[in-house]
């Protein structure tokens, strides 16, 4: 049975985090839930993500600091957040941001802000259900 | 002849919320919010300027992986009572046009929009940031108006608002007692809008005096010492501050209940011997 | 030399006296004139502001058709059998045409009021544009329930005597406000001789303060 690795070179792994307070799928949250989401996940046009302390110490990053998130399919500029409860060596990302598209259920609540985190990743597809798998991808992040 | 007011025991309306049970859905949010016709925004990303009534807090241990533990707060208006219920909260000793009261018979701490012009001296006395500013005249987005609550004024800017364990809840229970001539409503005809959505029940609400409420049950208030619970696992927030909230917290976990208040560097065990009094 | 000595010497001051004295003289018969026209104009402003200002202050509606109360109490009975409660507790207020049509379908009487009812609202299904007397503004909570059954007051305290009527009074609205004149009493010195004459908070309060000692919670009627 072959191993599935997380694609790409990068020393960290970039993982998406699913918020209860918005809809990680193509459905758009409604206006009190998109409400009610904390300003560390996206605040104004920024998407944040979550380091532990110790990963960003080393790679030179402090709390609010903006920075070039890079996996294989591109590179976002998002803004750090600092959490101690995350994993050192992963980077989590919130999904559910980033809706674009025009169509009839589109909300000015939530369409548009933020970023779509399945565009930086990279399903592979599983072996034995021929389903598309989409874990984590190795991802390097950078100050600027 | 007009019959006489009914004499029964004052009610003292108040929350429990068990934090251990509490997974910051954030249903509870919601809940109040299209209860309480509260108004959003476009963007709501500057927490300063949101309007919930009922707001979750998140709190972390301190401790780093993988030794971190969080939990969540959910944090709606304490309805403080004041030393001895005698209704001093702090927003209601400020207020200049007396539009926040404390009514001794439920024990709620009422918000009139209509009197309140706006100083936000309320605002600076509360200490648990439980009242909010209306800085814009709210925008319901097309439609959206036939599914206000009708029971609710909605604000305008320039008045605060804040958590009214949902009162009018209150009216409407009372108004099916007189009707069935009843003297008093029961435990589960007033429940607030978040007690009612919280899906893990974390939320209860009822009647402090009444020892046959839940509420009494799970805290055991101790109307000697000021309102605080017998229980040891209850907790107020920011007890020493004397405010007599009316909403108690419980957590198995000993650093969600030191979180519950400030202390000096130093000066924890303060904490210790305040719980076991 | 000083300017009065001067004068002295040059015998102009019985001069100035005299005609100062000219002067009083025409000043006397001008404060005459004065308090007469202030008189005057006091009672014309007395008069515009306690009577001509009401009458533009409030329009005259009248009602869709005339109503005769007095003949559909002694048909149906009490203020209860079209006024009711619902099983939540909450006041119907006035009946909707559901409650008319059950013996209004086709014309009963002779009268051109219930000729109107029929063909323009019972035919067209139409709801009647009542405007209510009573009507508070949309803050306010009134429980009929606690105050009917809880304090077992009869209609009339609040409503008058409506249930003797034969005819619907002309509905007077507030131009500026919007609210029915019954709310801030029809008598401009504020002089209640009913407990009905007025329906402000102030009437409420004090109503409450005699039966139940208190003048009760801002809540219990702010929304």
């Amino acid at each position: 049975m072959e191993k599935i690795e997380a694609q790409g070179d990068g020393d960290l792994i970039l993982v998406p985090v699913n918020k209860v307070r918005l809809i990680n799928s193509s459905f758009q949250s409604s206006p009190y839930a998109v409400k009610i989401v904390s300003d560390k996940v996206f605040k104004n046009n920024d998407t944040f993500v979550e380091i532990n302390p110790l990963t960003a110490h080393k790679i030179g990053l402090s709390q609010g600091d903006y920075a070039m998130l890079k996996t294989l399919n591109g590179s976002f500029k998002v803004k750090v957040n600092l959490f101690e409860g995350i994993m050192p060596g992963v980077i989590g990302m919130a999904q559910g941001l980033g809706h674009v598209g025009e169509n009839k259920y589109n909300n000015k609540y939530i369409h548009g802000k933020g970023m779509n985190i399945n565009e930086l990743m990279s399903p592979v597809p599983d072996t034995i259900s021929g389903m598309d798998a989409a874990w984590g991808i190795r991802a390097n992040i950078v100050k600027v | 002849m007009i019959k006489k007011h009914n004499k029964a025991k004052a009610h003292k309306f108040g929350m429990v919320i068990d934090l251990d049970k509490c997974t910051g859905c954030g249903s509870c949010m919601v809940a109040c919010m299209s209860e309480n016709n509260v108004p959003f925004k476009e963007n709501e990303t500057n927490k300063k300027d949101s309007i919930t009534w009922m707001h979750v807090y998140r709190l972390t241990n301190g401790k780093s992986f993988p030794d971190t533990e969080i939990c969540y707060i959910p944090r709606p208006c304490m309805h403080c009572g004041g030393k001895g219920d005698h209704g001093h909260s702090p927003c209601v000793s400020v207020c200049p046009a007396t539009a926040t009261d404390y009514d001794y018979t439920t024990g709620i701490v009422s918000q009139i929009y209509t009197r309140c012009f706006g100083c936000r001296y309320c605002m600076a006395a509360c200490p648990y940031h439980a009242r909010y500013f209306n800085w814009w005249d709210p925008i319901w987005p097309s439609g959206m108006e036939k599914t206000l609550s009708p029971d609710v004024s909605p604000r305008m800017r320039g008045v605060v608002e804040k958590c009214s364990f949902c009162f009018h809840r209150y009216q409407a229970a009372k108004d099916t007692a007189y009707f069935e001539e009843r003297e008093d409503i029961t435990e589960d005809e007033y429940q607030t809008a978040c007690a009612q959505a919280c899906p893990a029940n974390a939320i209860v609400f009822g009647d402090l005096n009444n020892s046959e409420h839940e509420v009494y049950k799970l805290v055991k208030p101790d109307p000697y010492h000021g309102g605080r619970p017998k229980e040891p696992k209850a907790f107020r927030l920011l007890e020493r501050l004397g405010t007599n909230p009316k909403v108690y917290y419980i957590s198995e976990r000993e650093w969600v209940r030191k979180a519950g208040d400030n202390y000096v560097k130093g000066k924890e065990k303060d904490h210790k011997k305040h719980n076991t009094e | 030399m000083s300017e009065i000595e001067e004068k002295i010497e040059n015998s102009s001051v019985n001069d100035d006296k005299v005609g100062l004295a000219q002067e009083n003289i025409k000043g006397d018969s001008g404060l005459g004139l004065g308090v007469i026209f202030f008189i005057l104009a006091f009672v014309v402003f007395f008069l515009s502001g306690w009577l001509l200002f009401p009458k533009l202050l409030y329009s005259k509606k009248q009602q869709p058709f005339n109503f005769n109360h007095r003949l559909h109490v002694q048909e149906m009975g009490d203020c209860e059998s079209c006024h009711s409660f619902r099983e939540d507790g909450s006041f119907t207020g006035i009946p909707q045409i559901g409650m008319c049509v059950e013996c209004h379908e086709e014309q009963l009487g002779d009268t051109k009021d219930e000729e109107i009812f029929v063909t323009q609202y019972v035919e067209n299904e139409k709801e009647v544009p009542w405007l209510i007397y009573s009507r508070q503004p949309d803050c306010v909570f009134f429980s009929h329930a606690a105050h009917v059954i809880g304090a077992n007051m009869d209609c009339k305290t609040c409503h008058g005597d409506i249930g003797e009527s034969t005819i619907s009074k002309p509905y007077e609205v507030n131009r500026i406000t919007g609210y029915s004149r019954d709310i801030w009493g029809k008598n401009i010195w504020g002089i209640k001789k009913h407990s009905w004459d007025s329906m402000k908070m102030d009437d409420c309060a004090e109503c409450h303060l005699k039966e139940t000692q208190s003048k009760g919670a801002c809540f219990q009627c702010h929304k």
